[in-house]
């Protein structure tokens, strides 16, 4: 594979000096994981800042479960480093302050939840009075009080989850990696894990949300990657990333040559297709709101009649796709 | 401190999944077989003596059966030490990494090395205790009703949680490498050929058979388990070989 990764980073990366950011929770340069010839991850750098919420996506097998292992340290990179609040890769410290709720998560079943949350907490490190005090915090906060004295083998997967994801904050960690924490649960779960995606936030944790629910990471998300092939094909702040400028539908009655002209110099026309002998259906890129009002008034005085205008704005999901296919035709084409 | 944690964790895995209620069920059952069984030996020697008409002389000195008695019940009690430690440690690592639940512990701030010594000190201990306590039945049967007493117990004893550690060993080796049913495959044969390399060795010095004992010996070097888990011929049972 052989994907120039030259626009990879958006311009909304601070700028990083040395490389060692100390506001940065997340930083990794040029991580590659091959398996024998399968590569996983091919050429992976992404910038995570302390205290944001990041969202991590890609398609089904672009290397996002690799590139969390390997930052939780589950697995090595083959080559390239990172660093998890300004440590080295595996440093203990680092890892004390790290929280994960793996993709697959399996826990010991025979353990009642107060007892996992304890195994996890004095793994942790945390100290006894400090377990018992946050353990029902921990329950509370997942929803799941009043369960702490069941075993996890009698509970459902959805529930089995988010005690997946108590386990993963028990101890207050600064960073913490949830993947694809939603995938076992109904709509009231998801909404409980959204609000506690939001409280961690407020209390200055960092987020690596790694999820293909791209409403989801849309909903809570202050900054995404997006992954495609084993390399970041685009990351920033969404509405940076999102398509500059709005696509307007349009159906304007009285077409002629001089309506072409006013459109032009205020957008860039996308489509253009006459629908009757006068009536023309257009779609219409214009730099800003502001825009499509003065583009109605202009077509209006000079004699348009407007039948219809829908702006759109290009969802994730648009954006996603279109990255996707862009890059999965880039490859295509040096194969 | 982490590796205790861990440690505890395996005992208290083995308790609450009933691997050790169902070990003691069936451990209980060979103990009463084994001294019902020993009591019929000892009737059997006693009624043959008194059929001699309390004339003192014996098929095989009475010390020399009721040594024959200890091993037989010792070789059994090591099998199924043996067979625990196996089973018990053969998805340690293997299977845990199978169902994804040590995903969640090697990201914690502890080396790897402490969930292995952890793991391998709690099986341990569950195996030492168990041995254990089924030395010490086997010997108090052979106390309580046969009236004697087997020589260097202590050795014995130790020997016999050696020949356990040994195979936890090697199949807590087997489990950071092989999937759980490869692992548990591999150590139970070798396990059974160094069984049987032990026996044949031993029927082969009894025998004088030099090809024999070659043969066993090489097969006990694989996995070193017989030849220090049996029971080493008492002094009492050399005479009788030699006499």
């Amino acid at each position: 594979m052989s994907i120039t990764t030259s626009h990879a980073m958006t311009t909304s990366e601070p700028p990083t000096g040395d490389g060692r950011d100390p506001q940065l929770a997340i930083e990794a340069i040029g991580l590659r994981k091959a398996y024998g010839d399968v590569v996983a991850v091919e050429n992976l750098t992404l910038s995570v800042r302390q205290g944001e919420v990041f969202g991590f996506l890609g398609p089904n097998g672009a290397g996002k479960s690799t590139t969390v292992k390997m930052l939780t340290g589950l697995i090595r990179p083959s080559s390239g480093e990172a660093r998890l609040l300004g440590r080295r890769l595996g440093d203990r410290e680092a890892k004390r302050q790290t929280g994960y709720l793996p993709e697959m998560f399996r826990f010991h079943d025979w353990l009642t939840a107060n007892e996992f949350l304890d195994v996890h907490g004095r793994l942790a490190g945390m100290p006894a009075a400090e377990r018992k005090a946050r353990i029902p915090e921990a329950l509370d906060l997942v929803g799941l009080s009043g369960r702490g004295d069941h075993r996890l083998r009698t509970f459902s997967k959805g529930m089995q989850q988010r005690a997946g994801l108590a386990q993963a904050l028990i101890h207050r960690p600064r960073l913490i990696f949830l993947d694809e924490p939603t995938s076992a649960l109904d709509p009231i779960g998801r909404r409980i894990v959204r609000d506690v995606i939001r409280d961690l936030r407020d209390q200055g944790t960092t987020v690596f949300l790694n999820s293909h629910l791209l409403s989801e990471v849309e909903m809570v998300s202050d900054r995404v990657a997006i992954l495609n092939r084993g390399v970041v094909v685009a990351a920033g702040r969404l509405d940076e990333l999102r398509q500059q400028g709005i696509s307007v539908e349009m159906k304007v009655g009285g077409w002629n040559d001089r309506f072409q002209a006013i459109v032009g110099d205020l957008g860039t026309v996308e489509r253009l297709e006459p629908q009757d002998s006068s009536v023309v259906s257009l779609s219409v890129l214009l730099a800003s709101e502001e825009l499509i009002a003065r583009l109605v008034s202009m077509l209006a005085e000079a004699g348009g009649q407007i039948y219809e205008v829908t702006p759109r704005r290009e969802t994730l999901e648009d954006l996603f796709v279109n990255l996707v296919d862009q890059t999965d035709g880039m490859d295509v084409g040096t194969r | 401190m982490m590796t205790l944690l861990i440690a505890r964790l395996t005992l208290q895995e083995a308790v609450r999944r009933k691997l050790v209620w169902a070990v003691l069920a069936l451990s209980l059952i060979f103990i009463a077989l084994y001294v019902y069984g020993f009591q019929l030996v000892v009737d059997d020697v006693e009624a043959f003596n008194d059929q001699r008409g309390g004339v003192p002389r014996e098929l095989l000195p009475r010390e020399v059966q009721m040594s024959i008695m200890v091993m037989l019940g010792l070789w059994t009690v090591n099998f199924l030490a043996g067979v625990m430690t196996i089973f018990a440690a053969v998805g340690a690592i293997s299977s845990e990494i199978e169902a994804g639940t040590l995903h969640v512990i090697v990201t914690k701030p502890l080396a790897r090395f402490e969930i292995i010594a952890g793991k391998y000190l709690g099986f341990l201990a569950m195996v030492a205790i168990y041995i254990a306590l089924m030395f010490g039945s086997v010997i108090a049967t052979s106390y309580f009703v046969g009236d004697y007493t087997p020589p260097n117990m202590l050795a014995g004893l130790s020997l016999m949680i050696l020949v356990s550690t040994i195979l936890l060993s090697l199949t807590m080796l087997g489990s950071t490498i092989f999937s759980t049913m490869a692992n548990g495959v591999v150590v139970f044969m070798l396990y059974g050929m160094a069984l049987t390399g032990g026996l044949v060795e031993q029927i082969g010095t009894s025998l004088d058979n030099d090809t024999m004992v070659r043969i066993g010996v090489a097969s006990s070097v694989l996995v070193r388990v017989t030849r220090c888990g049996n029971w080493r011929p008492t002094r009492s049972s050399r005479r009788w070989r030699s006499a």
